[in-house]
Parts: structure tokens; sequence; C-alpha cells
């Protein structure tokens, strides 16, 4: 009977859980996670600050789920240190749990700028259901709040932390929101429905200090402005949680470097998920994806490779989809020309599409407003397609275009 | 996506239906069946054909921004459809006029005819100037057939079936055809040595001293000759659906053009005919469903407006209604102008029909002075022998309720008109000529209000859609509800 | 399992499959009429695409590999396990679009509620609205085997056809994306 060992409860994890279930079904398997929920969905988390629905309704999957499928979850305990050559887990409690092959799913975490006050009380940052649950506790006394970036979360926490009353502000230090996944006409669209929503939109500017008052933060500094605030949230992003890889000497890039099966450096260790380091597809560069389907794909192959399958991962590109403030928007690849590349563009109203094509192949899409057919055009980025006669900016775009092709 | 409901609820239609349905024949019904689903975008007008860069249509459940590639809104589409089928139905009216002898000016022709290279034509405005033209022809029509016959005068004659003769030569008219043709017919039957029954379906029937028997309306026509005791059909130029040709000829019945019927020795060769094919039919079972009524034609000119005036005073009776239009295979035969004519009736209106509707009525026994079903003192108030629901004749044969109104326009009495079925443009020209005379409208085309320009244009030209009856005085309510 | 089938020669680009799913579907009135006159309007889960006279009826495939079950993070976009068919548990799906990234038909639709909405083969109804409303039986509900038959009669008739679209232009075409490599 093989000891499958999974550090990780997410997307990733919970995937590579129920494909070995799945192939294997007297197995052994086992997840462990340091956090205190079970596994559950990122997306809900700013609808749980704006009060629309609560901690439970994120669960996706809880013990009962686990249960039935015979994994057994030691939830809440943190995984210390791996031995690679007595092949077993340390936990922190000092148990000891051996595996046959390990899976490090273990996520990411948030990018804690160095800045004086950056440890003050009512300075938060939304990543995990934990973290949801102290915001939405330090928003119910606040009245004001400055939310540091205005990325996907930023944007997203500052809109739900508005949804509860409070004056909100964003401040970003790129010129314009969002500045990952989108162009600057686009985040002008984006801007002025949040702006719209009630929330001060400060980009171009560096928070230099947080300012407080006995240890708690009162707001925020920038080049020569002072934004008052009760509570602050950090939101400039994330990376790949490798420390548990790197303390048994893995290596580490952007994340747990990977081969084309996610193994890592170390014979019978994979990882997956936002943890782990794998090949943009279109240009071959290491990349960590860090969205949800790319996770549980990951999982799956992992799982697939652990179970001795064999099975290659093609590597994955940086795409994005998100809601912010009723304007739908996805990014698919790289849309930032380059040089040599072409860009068309339309717009109309709140929908805005552009791609950005390289040679013979799509290299980037950007769909805002109206996305439909978006997930054509990114497959056609994903297969590296020729686009030929295709014209992704048609309205009469869609997979049928691609079959006549 | 099939709509199981009766096909329709007269018994003497439906025993011929038994009988096509053994002998695999396929009626309208059966052809309306085979045509689901209907194309939603002709159900709403918002599909054009008219040039050859076409068919365009507007995606009803798209943005508002989509056009033709000529530029054409949703509303021109919807609103320019109706004006269309307005203007051909007009000019219908205006072509029986002229075929029953009386003068069609050039320019009224002119005025009705668009080209569809016309194409900044057949904006909303036209509707009124149609309406007019087409209460024009309608005066044109009772004009011509008082002179020809004295169509107004009140007479009795019988409908359904029934009225069919198995030991006479049936000879059956249909489709509008012209009075002159009629009285020919029957001076020559008159005078011929067989018995000769002369018999109509809807749109035929000719008032005054050529009161013909009504077979049956427009929906189940077909099954007239499946009765197989016709020995010759006459017929005019409108509402003859060209499955009638084909089943005449299937069963070796002659047809005859009424066009054709010009000279009197034309009219005796059909007659002759005729005679022949009767003889040749002795001794063959023919299908003549025992299915007959009395039939009473006319009679709004004598006294009703006055009996009106004084009833309403009174609060007796509550108005009166000009209830037509045609017939429509998405419900049971004669059901929907039956319901709401009793509806009406229950709730003191004074019901005056014609056309297709008027022969559901008529059938129901509703046109006779006794039946029993009217209310009470509506009936009482009314002049001696007048039914409730007063039938005038063919569709076109509707400009007595044009005089009516015109009389009772200065009085309280409030006076409208509903078209709950509508299948032919002359019935929504007669709608138009109506609403452009003043009287409100109400019609049963419900894609026609959907879109929300067109409902507003139309408002304002006094044509409302059958539901706002809900919305009316009195008793409007439960009327719609039927 | 059932699936929808689409006999390309036979749609006339029509759009009767597009109006009857809008109502039938997401109206609230279930007549064209009042459906027509709904805020927000109702929106049809099959798409008639390509050029005039190659029209091309498209709905979710119901993808044995399907990248939009992978993609959803909430748990929303479901298979149920007897018939195959994906479907949208609507009180779950939170509107963050992942599936209308991941849909390489894009046959999944953002809808005015900020919920992703996408044909579930009318799996309440005795067969799909788009299938018995088309004028011209394009459309065909069956399972592969029944499919497999109605492949081998046109066979007899057509020299060309295809599946998936390889080969030839003509003929039953039932597509499936398969993910290259796995």
């Amino acid at each position: 009977m093989t000891k499958y060992l999974i550090i990780g409860q997410g997307a990733a994890g919970t995937s590579a859980a129920r494909t070995l279930r799945q192939i294997d079904p007297l197995a052994s398997v086992t997840m462990i996670s340091a956090e205190s929920d079970w596994f559950y969905s990122r997306v809900d988390l700013p609808d749980i600050i704006a009060g629309k629905l609560s901690p439970e309704d994120a669960i996706l999957a809880g013990r009962e789920q686990f249960d039935a499928l015979k994994i057994e979850c030691r939830i809440g305990e943190t995984a210390r240190r791996i031995d690679p050559a007595g092949q077993a887990v340390e936990l922190s409690s000092g148990a000891r749990v051996p595996y046959d092959k390990l899976l490090l799913a273990t996520g990411s975490e948030p990018v804690v700028p160095p800045m004086p006050g950056g440890g003050a009380r009512g300075v938060h940052y939304l990543w995990t259901l934990a973290d949801t649950r102290r915001i939405l506790e330090a928003s119910r006394a606040a009245r004001s709040a400055v939310v540091v970036g205005a990325g996907l979360i930023g944007l997203k926490t500052a809109l739900a932390l508005k949804e509860r009353g409070l004056e909100v502000a964003v401040v970003e230090k790129m010129l314009h929101v969002m500045p990952q996944q989108l162009d600057e006409t686009a985040a002008a669209i984006l801007a002025d429905k949040v702006q719209g929503a009630g929330i001060q939109v400060v980009t171009g500017m560096q928070v230099n200090a947080l300012e407080t008052v006995d240890g708690k933060v009162t707001g925020v500094l920038l080049e020569q402005r002072r934004i008052v605030a009760d509570m602050v949230v950090i939101a400039v992003g994330v990376r790949a949680n490798v420390a548990l890889g790197r303390g048994a000497g893995l290596e580490v890039g952007r994340g747990l470097v990977t081969n084309e099966f996610l193994e890592t450096s170390a014979p019978g260790i994979y990882a997956a998920g936002d943890a782990a380091e794998i090949r943009d597809l279109l240009t071959g560069a290491p990349i960590v994806p860090a969205t949800w389907g790319v996770a549980v794909e990951q999982g799956k192959v992992a799982a697939l490779n652990m179970a001795g399958k064999r099975i290659a991962y093609d590597g994955a590109i940086g795409m994005n989809s998100v809601d912010i403030a009723g304007i739908p928007m996805i990014s698919v690849g790289t849309i930032n020309p380059a040089a040599d590349d072409r860009q068309f563009t339309v717009q109309s109203g709140d929908t805005y599409r552009k791609v950005v094509v390289r040679g013979k192949q799509v290299n980037g899409v950007l769909f805002l407003g109206n996305v439909r057919q978006a997930g054509v055009a990114a497959n056609l980025v994903l297969r590296r397609a020729e686009i030929g006669e295709i014209d992704i900016l048609s309205s009469n775009f869609s997979f049928v275009s691609v079959m006549a092709q | 996506m099939k709509q199981v409901h009766k096909k329709s609820d007269d018994e003497a239609v439906n025993q011929l239906l038994v009988a096509a349905y053994r002998q695999r024949t396929d009626l309208a019904w059966d052809r309306a069946e085979a045509q689901q689903p209907q194309c939603g975008f002709g159900q709403l007008g918002i599909c054009c054909s008219h040039c050859y860069d076409g068919p365009c249509r507007i995606n009803p459940f798209g943005s508002d921004e989509q056009r033709t590639i000529c530029g054409r809104a949703k509303s021109d589409l919807a609103g320019g459809s109706l004006v269309r089928s307005v203007a051909d139905g007009s000019l219908a009216l205006l072509k029986l006029a002229r075929e029953f002898g009386a003068e069609v000016s050039a320019d009224d022709l002119a005025a009705v005819m668009t080209s569809e290279d016309e194409m900044l034509g057949n904006g909303p405005a036209r509707l009124q100037a149609l309406g007019g033209l087409a209460a024009k022809a309608l005066d044109a029509i009772a004009q011509a057939k008082r002179q020809t016959y004295g169509a107004d005068q009140p007479g009795v004659s019988k409908v359904n079936l029934g009225a069919l003769n198995a030991q006479a030569v049936n000879v059956v008219v249909h489709g509008h055809v012209a009075p002159g043709v009629i009285q020919a017919l029957t001076g020559a039957a008159a005078k011929s040595s067989a018995t000769v029954n002369l018999s109509a379906v809807c749109g035929a029937d000719a008032g005054g001293r050529l009161a013909l028997p009504v077979l049956t309306n427009y929906e189940s026509q077909e099954a007239v000759l499946l009765t197989g005791a016709v020995d010759l059909l006459v017929v005019g130029s409108q509402c003859v659906m060209p499955a009638m040709i084909v089943l005449a000829a299937k069963l070796n019945v002659a047809v005859v053009e009424a066009s054709a019927l010009k000279e009197a020795a034309a009219v005796e060769a059909a007659l002759q005919t005729a005679s022949e094919a009767f003889r040749r039919r002795a001794g063959k079972a023919v299908n003549i469903p025992p299915v007959v009524r009395p039939l009473h034609i006319g009679g709004i000119d004598g006294g009703l407006t006055d009996a009106l005036k004084a009833s309403y005073a009174k609060g007796v009776v509550q108005g009166v209604v000009y209830l037509g239009g045609c017939g429509s295979f998405g419900s049971t035969q004669d059901t929907v102008s039956v319901q709401l004519a009793r509806q009406l009736l229950k709730d003191g209106y004074v019901v005056v029909t014609a056309g297709c509707a008027g022969v559901s009525l008529a059938k129901a026994g509703m046109t006779d002075p006794a039946y029993d079903e009217a209310n009470p003192a509506l009936r009482a108030a009314l002049p001696a022998g007048l039914p409730a629901v007063v039938y005038i004749g063919a569709c076109h044969d509707v400009a007595g309720f044009l005089g009516v109104a015109e009389a009772l326009k200065d009085s309280a009495v409030p006076v409208f008109a509903v078209m709950p079925q509508i299948t032919h443009h002359k019935t929504l020209a007669t709608a138009a000529a109506f609403a452009a005379k003043g009287i409100t409208t109400l019609i049963g085309l419900e894609g026609v209000f959907t879109d929300a320009a067109t409902r507003q244009s139309l408002g304002r030209d006094g044509i409302l859609p059958l539901a706002e009856l809900a919305k009316g005085p009195k008793g409007w309510n439960e009327a719609a509800a039927n | 399992m059932k699936r929808i089938w689409v006999d390309r020669e036979k749609c006339v680009g029509c759009k009767t499959c597009e109006l009857r799913c809008a109502i039938e579907r997401d109206s609230v009135g279930k007549t064209l009429y009042s459906a027509v006159q709904e805020e927000p309007k109702p929106v049809p889960r099959v798409g008639v695409f390509g050029r005039t006279g190659a029209a091309f009826p498209l709905q979710c495939r119901h993808c044995e590999d399907a990248p939009c079950l992978a993609a959803c993070p909430s748990g929303a976009m479901q298979r149920d396990p007897e018939t195959g068919l994906i479907f949208v548990q609507a009180d779950r799906c939170r509107g963050c679009w992942m599936c209308v990234m991941a849909c390489p038909m894009g046959v999944i639709i953002p809808s005015a509620y900020k919920t992703a909405m996408k044909c579930d083969a009318c799996r309440h109804m005795e067969a799909p609205v788009c299938v018995s409303s088309c004028p011209t039986g394009a459309l065909l509900f069956e399972t592969e085997s029944g499919y497999q038959k109605v492949l081998a009669e046109k066979r007899g008739r057509l020299a060309l056809f295809a599946r998936g679209g390889e080969g030839g232009a003509s003929g039953v075409v039932g597509i499936e994306f398969v993910r290259e490599g796995h």
C-alpha cells in the first residue's frame, strides 16, 4: 500500500488527493494543512468581508467529503521539516508522518513590503479565510481604510470594505490599476467604475510609511500626502510559499523548481499549484501562474505522476479572470506588446478587447466588459495557434470561426 | 413544441375532421402542426427580406443597437411590417370595391401602393391615411352592394354545413365574390331545370335579397369539399386557400373563377358543369353533417342607435362593440370569438359582428333573436326582432358599423371594436379604418405590440392590444380574462 | 449518455433554437411575446454562429475532460454523475468567469445576474428545447450509438462526413474538446 502525503489543502492539494484516490482506492492518502479551515474557495473571501457570504459558505469540502474518500486530514497542523532520506515529514507537534511520495502544495503567501509601521495593529493582509475573519472583525470598528496595491485582491477588498460602509482609498505605485492584467485603456474603464463606487483611487504613488499612534495604524504616508485610515490592508502581491522545500534543500526559483512531471529536484517529492515553478507555455520561461484552474490541473498531473503514470505537464500561461465593480475582465498571455508585436483593439462603451499577435500567433488577449468568447481566444493563445484569417475582434467571432479555419 | 388543443368547436367540422383523418387527407390544421415551430422573428415582424442584401433580422434578445444592413432599427421593422400589412389590406379592400363595381380612383390606389424600393416609406405616419383609405373602400363596397341588390335589408338565411342539400346541385361560392356574379348565378339557377342550391363560404355571403346560406368560415373551408356534395366551386380572388384547388382536383370537383363569370353564357355553362357533376354523384354517399341554424343578417340601420342612446342613459346597455376578425389555428376554432361575445353580452354590450368571427357566433346560435344566453335586460332594450349579436355580413360588409359609430359620435354611448384573431391583411386594414374613424380598436396580434415604439405609435392612432380590454370600462376586465 | 449532435448540413441559420432556448430557459413569461419584453433580456444558451450558408448551432459539448470543471473555484460547475451533463449550480457561482476563460468553445455565458450560464441539455426536460424546436432537424439528442447509427445512414448517401471537423466540411459532427497531451 503506497503512502501518499500532501502538504496543503488548497486547489492543487485537494485535486491531487482526489485524483490519487480515484486511481488507487487502497492507497493511504494524507493531507496536512496549516490552516484551521477545511478546503475553501478563495474567490469568496471579498464577499465574506462585504457581508454577502458567511465564512462557512466558502467551504468547498469538509470533513465529511474527505472522510467519504478515506483521505486522512490533519487540519491546523504545520509541517516543520522534510526528511527526504527518511521519507517522512515532521510536524510542529513533533509527530513524524512517513511517505512514499510527497506533494508540496503549500500555495503562496502575501508579500510583506518593508515599511515603517508595517507591523502595527490594524495592518492586514488578505490571503486566507483566517485573514478574512480578522479583516471582517476589524472593519466593524473602523470608519476608514486604505488598501495598498490596486491589483485584483486590492480592488476586490476595497470594494468589499466600501460595501461595509467604510471610507476607502486604494493606493497603487504603478501608473494604473491592475498593472499585471490590464493595459492603460482597460485600466481607465475599470478605475472609472471603482471610483464610481465611491472609492478614492490613487495611482503612481508609493506608500512610504504607515502612520501609527500607540502601535496602532492611523493612516498612510505618501510622497506629499497623508490619508487617514483606521485600518490598512496590504495587497501588493503574493509569492510562492517555498520555506518547507527550501529547508529540505530543494531547488528554488520563483517557486519550487519542477521538471515536466512536476517533480522537484528531490526524487519522490512533487510540487503543484502556487508553490510550483513551471514553464510558460509560450516562452518556456519559468513562471508561477497562481490561478485556480492551473492549480487543479497541476494537482491532477502531479498525482498521476506520483502514482507512476508518467504524464508530462506542458506548462501554463499567465491568465486571469475576475469581475470587479461589475466589470468582467479576462486577460490571457502577454497583453503588453513587445516591439515586433502587432496589437489590435476595439472599444465600445465599457467593452474593450485587445489582441496581441507575435509573428503568426496570438500571444495575448484581453477582454473587458463583454467577455463572451474570451475562452475561444484564450484557447488560441494556449494552443499557440496560427491566427490565419481568424478575426478575434469581429462581432461574429466564435468557436465556429476557429472550426472554419 | 406541439400545442395540443381541440381543432374545432364546430360539431359539423368535427364530423368531417374524422372523415379526413380516415381518408388520410391533411387539412390546414395538420399543416399548421407541421409548421411548428413557426419563426419567432417573423412573428415579431423583425425579419426583412425586401431586398437581396437580406434577409436581415434583429435579435429580440440582443442589444437594441442592432440594425439591418440598410440601417433599420427593430422598431422600424416591427412598425414597418404592420404598416405594410395595413397598406396591403387597404389595397385588398380597394380591389374588392372595384371588383364589386364601385369607382376607385387612381389616386387612392397610388396612395396605398408602396414599392419596397421606396426605402423611406412605410413609417407609422401612414397608418391614419391608410385607415382612411380602407374606410373609403368599405363605404364603396357597401354602396356597390346596395345598388346591386339592396344588401342592407335584414334577411334570414342558414348557417353551417347542413345547408348543403344532397338532393340538389350544390354550387358553392367562396372568396369575396362580386355581388354581380352572385346575382347572375342566382338568376341562372332560378331558370335552371335542376334544383340548384347556392351557398357561400365566409366572404361570399350577401345580405338583403341575396342572403346565401353560409357554410363555414375560413379555417374549415376544406371541410366543405370533404362533404362530397359540392358540384361546383366558384372562387373569388381573396381568402381561398390554395389547398382548396388541390383538394378540389383530388375530389374531382370543378372549380371556376368568379372573374370568368361575367357573361350570361359563361354562367350558364358553369351551372351546366355543376348539373353534370350532380348527375355523376347520384347514388354516391355524401357526408353532410346535419348541423344547420338560422342566420339573421343585417338590421343595424333600423333604430339600433336610438335604442342604444336611450338604454345607455338608463344604464341598461353599456355600449356597442364590433367583434370581428378571422380565426386562428393556434386555438380551437370559434372558441375565442364566442367566449368574448358571451362575456360582452353578459356585461351589457350590444355586439355587432361580421366575417369569420361573425360566422363563429352565428354557428354558435348567437345571432338568433331567440338566443337565450344574452343579458335579458339587454334584449329588452333592443328594437323588436333584433338579436343582441347582430351579424352584418362578410368582413368587407362593415361600413354599417362605421355608420353606427358616426350616429353615436355625439352621444355618451361607448363604441369600440375588437378583433381577437386576425389572419388577413384586409381585417387589419379594417381595424385601421375603425381607428381612423375614432373608434378605439383592440386587436389580438400580440407580436405587433411587443415592440415599445410600435406599441406607442399604434396607441396614439387608436389601436390597442387585446389585453387592454382589462383596463377598459365596466366589464372589459372579465371579457379580457377569457 | 445522450448528447446533442449537430447535422451541420441541415442548419439554415434561422436561430429558432436561440429564441426557444432564451424563452424556455431564461425568461419569466415563457412565451415569445412576453419574453422579448423582459429586462434583463433573456439569453439563449445556444448560439448560431458562422457565416451565411455555413451556420452552426453551438452549445456546451459536455466535454469528457472539461476545462470549466477544473477552472471553477467555487464548486458551482458540476457534472451530473448519472447523465454526465455539466451544469451550473447558480447559488454557488460567484461570477469570477474562470469557466468563461477556460471554455475553448465559448459556450459559457456571463449572465446579467453575475452567474455563469450554460447549456445543461435541458436536463430536467424530456428533450433539449433547441433540439425539439429545430425546424430542419439539424440537432439530434442521442447516445453515442444512436448518433453512430445516424452517421451510418448518412454514410450511405454521402461521400464526405466528418466528426469534429477533421477532414470534411459536411456531415453530422459531434465536437468534443480533448486536451492535448493527456
